[in-house]
């Protein structure tokens, strides 16, 4: 299971694709397609098998080998260092089935990654903040 | 190092943005007026402050006070865009202050570099002496020291721009209640307009009990900001 590798990686969902930003490093990344659920749910400490039902439940077309798709996306998570393994209780989800016909069609989860704005972003005190307050670290 | 043009003097319009900026607002413009002779007004737009803000601004006769129109940190800064009679826009808060030749440095870079639209600079973070908060944040696990060096700083205290800058990038986006700096850089970025980065340090950057706490939704709009230039440079690369 993974979780956030810290308070300085936040997301947000826009539009349909959902904006991931590592505070810390000043680097940005736009998740689309399945990404967006898989992000949700690989990032909030669901094991594999619960996000397996959750695609199946949510998507139509899943690929058979949708288990793996996990994996490795979770991998380029951890690369990027936005997540990190760790031990411990699941975190329980149950996603109820949509109705016949209402799947999302599955597609491939997008990955961009943005270094462009690295020196507005990396010392930028104004969007780091935690009780204690600027200019700690989040 | 050759001397700056004399076109340069009193060339640059300063703006702040202050709403009961009365504790520090004094020191922030004496710092600003260290550059005097290349400034030619300053424009406080005032958002109602509560406080002495007006009666300490209105002690400068450099200094012209607006009362704010609308709503918001993006709306008071168009305001003094569209107020400034200066062909050069430099910015400030209340709160912060200027090297003593923050100016001249950035001045020379244009003057160096005519094509180049905006200059930025180092900044750094120093604890206000007189505010125990400031103290307490210091101590504080997690506080992050390497503000406290002087750093590449793209803010809006350390940028100062030719007016066309923001008839080519535009003015701040009023829908964004803050990063609204960062989305005029993000646009300034995708839009390839030449800048400039000085490596003096010009700005330093006041840490006081008032500056420590910001609203959980500042990284929404952030968010918001980053995930317009996506689009941008999605609909460039696909055309």
């Amino acid at each position: 299971m993974w979780k956030r590798t810290g308070a300085h990686i936040v997301s947000e969902t826009i539009e349909g694709e959902t904006i991931v930003v590592n505070l810390l490093e000043g680097v940005y990344y736009s998740i689309t397609g399945s990404g967006t659920s898989l992000w949700a749910w690989i990032s909030s400490g669901i094991p594999v098998e619960s996000i397996v039902h959750s695609v199946d439940a949510t998507y139509s077309n899943v690929p058979q080998n949708v288990a793996d798709i996990v994996q490795t996306y979770a991998q380029q998570l951890v690369d990027e260092k936005l997540i990190e393994k760790f031990e411990g209780p699941a975190t329980q989800v149950t996603t109820e089935p949509a109705p016949q016909g209402q799947k999302i069609p599955f597609s491939e989860p997008g990955f961009g990654k943005f270094s462009d704005m690295e020196d507005v972003l990396k010392m930028d005190p104004i969007h780091d903040f935690d009780e204690s307050g600027w200019p700690n670290r989040v | 190092m050759p001397d700056i043009d004399p076109k340069f003097l009193g060339s640059v319009a300063v703006i702040m943005a202050v709403r009961n900026g009365a504790e520090f607002l004094k020191s922030s413009i004496e710092s600003v007026l260290q550059s005097k002779k290349y400034i030619k007004e300053i424009i406080i737009v005032d958002g109602a402050s509560t406080d002495n803000t007006i009666q300490i601004a209105q002690q400068f006769a450099e200094v012209t006070i607006r009362p704010q129109l609308d709503q918001g940190i993006a709306a008071a800064y168009n305001q003094g865009i569209a107020e400034a009679t200066a062909d050069l826009i430099a910015f400030n808060s209340y709160d912060d202050l200027w090297s003593d030749n923050k100016l001249e440095i950035q001045l020379r870079l244009l003057q160096e570099q005519p094509e180049v639209q905006f200059v930025v600079g180092r900044a750094e973070q120093f604890l206000d002496a007189n505010t125990s908060h400031a103290a307490n944040a210091a101590a504080l696990p997690g506080f992050r020291t390497e503000l406290m060096r002087p750093h590449v700083a793209f803010i809006m205290e350390t940028l100062l721009a030719r007016k066309t800058a923001f008839d080519i990038v535009g003015r701040f986006d009023t829908n964004l209640k803050t990063a609204e700096d960062v989305d005029w850089f993000a646009r300034a970025r995708d839009l390839n307009v030449p800048s400039a980065v000085a490596e003096q340090t010009i700005v330093r950057k006041r840490i006081h009990g008032l500056n420590s706490h910001y609203a959980q939704d500042n990284n929404h709009f952030l968010m918001m900001a980053l995930q317009k230039s996506i689009v941008r440079k999605r609909a460039k690369s696909s055309n």
